[in-house]
């Protein structure tokens, strides 16, 4: 036959061609297409590290994380809706006509929830049904959830010291902000062979990290006191129908915050609940921020002690020297200063204690304004203190140079200056631990996932030595003692508590407008920040209670029975001693 | 013997004694029985998908277990036409000519059936290929492409070692074959257009052997690139398969998505493999995995040497039905067996070639091995046939 060897070895020419360009394809392009096929053959999975916990001084968790199961379901594997949906609904007390809507409307996807956070009886009921029918494109997914168990227990602590998490499981806000990086862990990841529709083909993972989980913080806060620096706070707002207020507990000896409590406060889990107005949403934001190192104001008379006290170091002054007050009103150059009684002379002890304008303005007359700046920065004021929390506020002292001789009367008596709640606290534990400024601390360390210590932050750090301790202790035994005993502390009602010698500093301001032009007229903030024992202190408190109507607004009577209330209880709770004997009168 | 036509009187009259009746070539049909075999242990490789099973998503193991079945069937079809005189479909005076018609004839119609009988075509990737013939738990269906592939050969090698036939005679001899055969790979091209295109190579192939007129043939290819383009305009998605051919930058997610999947299967395997059943792209990567791309499969889990093995089969096949053809004791075993050889290996060529992208991709099974019951039932008859053309060889 006429070319049959040419026809058969041309076919057989196609043939070893075919077969010479499949090895051609794998020599020039093998590594590639390998590639390019692990790459669309396998999938990445995080697996979520467990995010870290915060702790109170004692272990107590007052954040933690739980891992809650949820339900969702790949609706394009699902060939009988209705079977699917009569199964599964009603072991999650779902409606079946429901999920059968659900597995209808998303049958050509991959994805759909069934239900969030299944509880345990939930849970095993569907794995028994799943597995009896073998309905398993329903996937139980474990999902990370914070969780505060005081709040469980309708105590919410805190809540603005905390922070709070956002949907992905990142701080937004305070601790959890401040040690994100420390709490957040590292994730781990797995790899897995799936088909297009990424479904695992293997039972095994190809590649396997373990997740890290995130360290813990333990806060120098003490989940007690916080509890009861907290139901006072909330006291004495609503008694005064206040609308907001701040207390702050510490340890003079230390700089330990032992409780920092801002009211309103909010629910972490839910910081800005939905379904709010525009309006309530505004308010609901302002609830978020720890106001007791973000807020700065006006002090007013608790600010007497920080001049008065370093004027006698300075030898400028004694606290028994007598001035000539002739009240109720006296003039300074071009401004006449105010007291609230008309006093003839007193003792510099008692101007602190009756918390006389006029005895201060003379005093700063005494000290001049170079000296005045030079105590205010002493206490601290106008810097941050470092404390671990996030957006604090320095505070506002002007310049040297931008004082005015007005500033000479002002700042003794709290004005021209603002200072947030955390950096009063710290500078009245001056008069409590020998005069010595502390950096104030929340942390107390942190510890790794594995129990190990990865950082100390139980020591004490003295910022600087702020007034000699003869000085200091002088001052508070008898100016700051007499401020309870004989002046606008006084009396049961106010800051005195039973077996302990309480002293402080009350202090009524008025709050400035908005717009930056003078005071509002019928709104006060009225503070006392206070101690005790007065003999070796273990307890320095602070509170503030802002925006008061007019009706009572000396911080005496607003503020006093509320820190006294605070210092009773925590005293009580750290078993201190009994200062007073138990039948002797109180008072001056 | 009786019925001898007359090419072959003329080359018994040149001395060469025809031999007397001896067996079917065994060789044959070991060939074409291992492709049959692996064939059926690649569908199921490439069919089972184990989350298919636990998802009731499919009845997974349908393809394979009918693959199995009709490998069966086709290892019988081969053993029973290799017993068969192919002789019976010689132009015999005493039938008219008509059992070498036959099975053309029988394509032609049922050709037609699968076109105009409503309800008769199950669409298969846009083309009306098959003729249900049952539809209940599974569905069989019945491909008419696959018998007129068979038929066309065993027609033209019958009419063209006519006696009196003369093929270099236009009018008489070069038009009314070429214009029978081709109504029979139009009606094929129009669903099957791949079927088609082999057909037609078949078809110039057989006239080159039997001898007709060169010019005859140019014109011939002329028509058919003719018909070819028109087929190819009947349908949007064959144009759709050129342009993404020759398109330099496929899409990867549109028509290309195929062949680009047959490239990763076939580079995945790299030389050696990954094994038996390991394989990865037939979930659900590359679509028609068991079918018309089951080499980039076997490429994938048995490597370039698998594949490269399964081409040398062809090869072997492809030397063994040139033996045959050179040896047959007369000239309608002759070109039977050239056809038949080249019918199938071609297809082979063809289809190696789509896979590797060597030429635009058209549906061409790969013989014997992908799934389709149809074509294990009729290449299994044609390969016994070819096996056949043996019992009569000269030595």
């Amino acid at each position: 036959m006429r070319g049959r060897v040419v026809v058969f070895a041309g076919v057989a020419a196609l043939l070893a061609a075919g077969a010479g360009r499949l090895g051609y394809i794998e020599y020039s392009q093998g590594p590639r297409l390998r590639a390019q096929a692990a790459r669309q053959q396998s999938a990445k999975m995080a697996i979520p590290a467990m995010r870290g916990e915060i702790l109170d001084t004692r272990g107590r968790v007052l954040a933690g994380t739980v891992r809650r199961p949820s339900i969702y379901v790949d609706p394009s594997l699902i060939e009988d809706r209705r079977y699917a949906a009569h199964s599964i609904a009603p072991v999650l007390g779902l409606e079946p006509g429901w999920l059968e809507h659900l597995l209808l409307e998303r049958r050509n996807r991959k994805f759909a929830w069934v239900k969030r956070e299944i509880t345990e009886q939930e849970l095993s009921a569907f794995k028994k049904v799943r597995g009896q029918r073998r309905l398993n494109a329903f996937v139980v997914r474990y999902e990370p959830r914070r969780e505060y168990p005081y709040a469980a227990l309708g105590k919410r602590l805190a809540a603005q010291v905390l922070g709070f998490v956002g949907a992905e499981q990142t701080g937004l806000a305070g601790i959890e902000q401040q040690y994100e990086s420390r709490l957040q862990g590292t994730d781990g990841q797995r790899r897995t062979t799936v088909d297009t529709r990424r479904r695992p083909l293997r039972r095994h993972d190809d590649a396997y990290v373990a997740p890290l989980d995130g360290a813990s913080v333990v806060l120098t806060i003490d989940a007690y006191i916080q509890e009861r620096a907290e139901h006072h706070l909330r006291s004495a707002l609503e008694r005064y129908e206040a609308e907001w207020g701040v207390a702050v507990v510490m340890d003079p000896q230390s700089g330990e915050v032992l409780a920092m409590a801002t009211f309103p406060d909010f629910d972490p889990a839910e910081p800005i609940p939905a379904g709010l107005s525009a309006r309530e949403q505004e308010t609901a934001q302002e609830h978020l921020r720890n106001r007791a190192v973000s807020d700065a104001f006006e002090p007013g008379s608790i600010f007497k002690p920080f001049v008065a006290a370093p004027a006698i170091e300075a030898g400028l002054s004694r606290l028994d020297e007598s001035f000539a007050i002739n009240g109720p009103a006296h003039r300074f150059g071009r401004r006449t200063i105010h007291d609230t009684h008309a006093y003839a002379t007193l003792t510099l002890e008692d101007v602190v204690a009756k918390s006389s304008n006029i005895g201060m303005g003379l005093l700063g007359e005494r000290c001049g304004n170079k000296r005045l700046f030079e105590f205010v920065r002493r206490f601290g004021f106008g810097e941050k203190t470092g404390i671990a929390l996030p957006g604090e506020h320095a505070g506002l002292v002007h310049d040297l140079a931008n004082w005015t001789a007005y500033s000479t009367q002002s700042i003794p008596i709290g004005q021209e200056i603002s200072i947030t709640p955390i950096q009063m606290v710290s500078a009245f534990s001056v008069f409590c631990n020998g005069g010595l400024l502390y950096r104030p601390r929340i942390v107390r360390g942190i510890i790794s996932a594995s129990g190990e210590t990865v950082l100390d932050a139980s020591k004490p750090i003295v910022v600087r030595r702020v007034l000699a301790e003869q000085v200091a202790d002088e001052f508070r035994r008898r100016a700051l003692v007499r401020v309870v005993t004989a002046g606008t502390g006084r009396g049961r009602h106010r800051a005195e508590i039973p077996d302990y010698q309480v002293f402080g500093k009350t202090g009524t301001a008025q709050v400035a407008r908005s717009d930056g032009r003078g005071y509002l007229s019928n709104k006060y903030c009225g503070s006392f920040v206070g101690g005790a024992p007065s003999d070796r202190p273990r307890v320095v408190a602070l509170v503030t209670i802002y925006k008061l109507s007019d009706k009572a607004y000396y911080g005496g009577t607003v503020a006093a029975p509320a820190v006294s209330a605070i210092l009773a209880d925590t005293l009580a709770y750290l078993q201190v001693p009994p200062e007073l004997p138990a039948d002797r009168p109180r008072g001056g | 013997m009786t019925t001898l036509s007359g090419t072959e009187l003329r080359e018994e009259s040149d001395g060469r004694a025809a031999a007397g009746e001896s067996a079917y070539d065994a060789t044959v049909v070991l060939i074409v029985g291992a492709l049959m075999t692996f064939g059926a242990v690649m569908v199921y490789s490439a069919s089972v998908t184990i989350r298919g099973a636990e998802f009731h998503i499919e009845r997974w193991w349908a393809t394979p277990l009918r693959q199995s079945v009709f490998a069966l069937a086709g290892l019988a079809a081969m053993l029973l036409t290799a017993f068969f005189n192919y002789r019976f479909f010689a132009w015999s005076p005493k039938w008219g000519g008509w059992a070498a018609r036959l099975p053309a004839l029988a394509a032609a119609i049922l050709l037609l059936a699968a076109m105009v009988v409503p309800g008769a075509a199950a669409s298969r990737l846009g083309s009306a290929r098959s003729i249900v013939v049952f539809d209940g738990a599974f569905t069989l269906g019945f491909q008419p492409a696959e018998l007129a592939k068979v038929a066309l050969v065993i027609w033209l090698a019958s009419r063209l070692t006519r006696a009196g036939y003369d093929v270099r005679d236009l009018r008489r001899g070069f038009a009314p074959l070429v214009g029978l055969a081709g109504i029979l790979i139009v009606l094929t091209g129009i669903s099957d257009f791949g079927t088609a295109v082999l057909m037609g190579a078949v078809l110039l192939a057989l006239l080159v052997l039997a001898g007709a007129r060169w010019a005859h043939i140019a014109l011939l290819m002329l028509g058919g690139v003719v018909a070819g383009a028109l087929l190819i305009l009947i349908e949007p998605y064959r144009m759709k398969r050129i342009l993404t051919f020759f398109s330099e930058t496929p899409d990867p997610t549109g028509a290309g998505y195929q062949i680009q999947q047959a490239m990763i299967a076939i580079g995945s395997g790299g030389w050696w493999g990954r094994g038996l059943g390991a394989g990865l792209q037939k979930y659900g990567y590359l679509p028609q995995d068991n079918n018309d791309f089951i080499l980039a499969i076997i490429c994938e889990e048995l490597g370039v040497v698998g594949g490269a093995a399964v081409v040398a089969l062809f090869l072997a096949l492809l030397w063994r039905g040139w033996r045959l053809s050179a040896t047959a004791g007369d000239s309608f075993g002759r070109l039977l067996a050239a056809g038949l050889t080249l019918s199938i290996c071609l297809q082979a060529a063809f289809n190696v070639a789509v896979v590797t992208n060597s030429v635009p991709t058209k549906g061409i099974s790969l013989p014997f091995v992908s799934a389709g019951g149809s074509g294990v039932l009729f290449l299994g008859a044609a390969a016994g046939l070819l096996a056949s053309v043996g019992r009569f060889a000269r030595r």
